[in-house]
């Protein structure tokens, strides 16, 4: 992506009551900033609430930091916080441990799924990963497809409404990166 | 209680009562469906009418009480979702989970 022509940083105080203020705040700047599609916009929603809800839920930090960057191909969204890393464990209903080497295949491993899809992450570095969603065939519903159901959504939402979803560490600043693109140009 | 409750027909309709349907209050609302699926309701409506958003963490909560549900032959159904909500029951497919219903007299009489 090139040069953003728009950046712009917000900070999340980690409290449930200042989540959606911020949320509608960075909306409206990017609203105000460009013009988007209805799918665009909702799309930048559910992303945004479920970055700060999981800044809310595991960062354990006073603060995040969310940047806004836009330029003419579309937009990159990255919360950084100073929290304790992320680490995998594949069958781990949330984000638990390292990353097992024994679950890795092609550098791919599951992370959590049901009958509808399946959260997959790919090693990209030592300290980045990308998530992404393999969409299972229709779900048949029934009663042995709703038992399946996950009860987590929150990677699940922001990887499926992204175009790329990554995870980095930086090991030196002790900084977690999450790193969101929409490619969708501007309407 | 983050639902205040009410009878229509056969069903039970649980108004969600907070705007923001979050973490926050997504504990509270699991065991509120839980407590009125042991008292014996075979058909509750979740109402969002009051409800500007939903996290991930409120999806899972109302999953939890669907699967609740089912163990106890119980329907948990939808109603009142505005467009956002219904964008995010598309998006991770919870539309094939849960009949969704424009309104709540729609949803009580679907059984």
């Amino acid at each position: 992506m090139g040069e953003a022509n728009v950046r712009k940083q917000f900070l999340f105080t980690n409290r449930a009551d200042d989540l959606y203020p911020l949320l509608t705040t960075i909306i409206s700047f990017i609203v105000g900033e460009i013009e988007v599609t209805d799918d665009i916009e909702f799309k930048l929603k559910v992303i945004l609430m479920e970055l700060l809800t999981n800044s809310l839920k595991h960062s354990g930090t006073e603060e995040a930091a969310i940047e806004v960057a836009l330029n003419a191909n579309g937009f990159v969204i990255t919360k950084c916080d100073s929290g304790k890393p992320l680490q995998f464990n594949s069958d781990a209903g949330e984000l638990a441990l390292s990353v097992n080497q024994s679950y890795l295949e092609n550098n791919v491993f599951d992370i959590y799924g049901d009958t509808t899809c399946s959260l997959k992450g790919r090693v990209n570095s030592a300290h980045g990963i990308s998530f992404f969603v393999v969409d299972n065939d229709e779900p048949a519903g029934g009663e042995e497809f709703k038992k399946q159901l996950v009860e987590h959504y929150g990677l699940i939402i922001i990887a499926k409404a992204a175009d790329k979803f990554e995870y980095r560490f930086d090991r030196n600043k002790n900084v977690n990166k999450f790193i969101i693109t929409i490619f969708t140009p501007y309407r | 209680m983050i639902v205040t409750t009410q009878i229509n027909g056969a069903a039970l309709v649980a108004n969600v009562t907070a705007a923001e349907a979050n973490l926050m209050v997504a504990d509270a609302f699991k065991a509120d469906l839980a407590s009125l699926i042991d008292d014996g309701n075979k058909l509750i409506v979740v109402n969002f009418a009051a409800v500007i958003y939903v996290d991930s963490s409120f999806l899972g909560a109302l999953v939890s009480g669907l699967k609740y549900a089912m163990a106890n032959q119980a329907e948990i159904v939808v109603a009142g979702l505005n467009k956002d909500i219904f964008g995010l029951f598309q998006l991770i497919r919870l539309d094939k989970a849960f009949k969704i219903f424009t309104t709540v007299d729609e949803a009580a009489k679907s059984r």
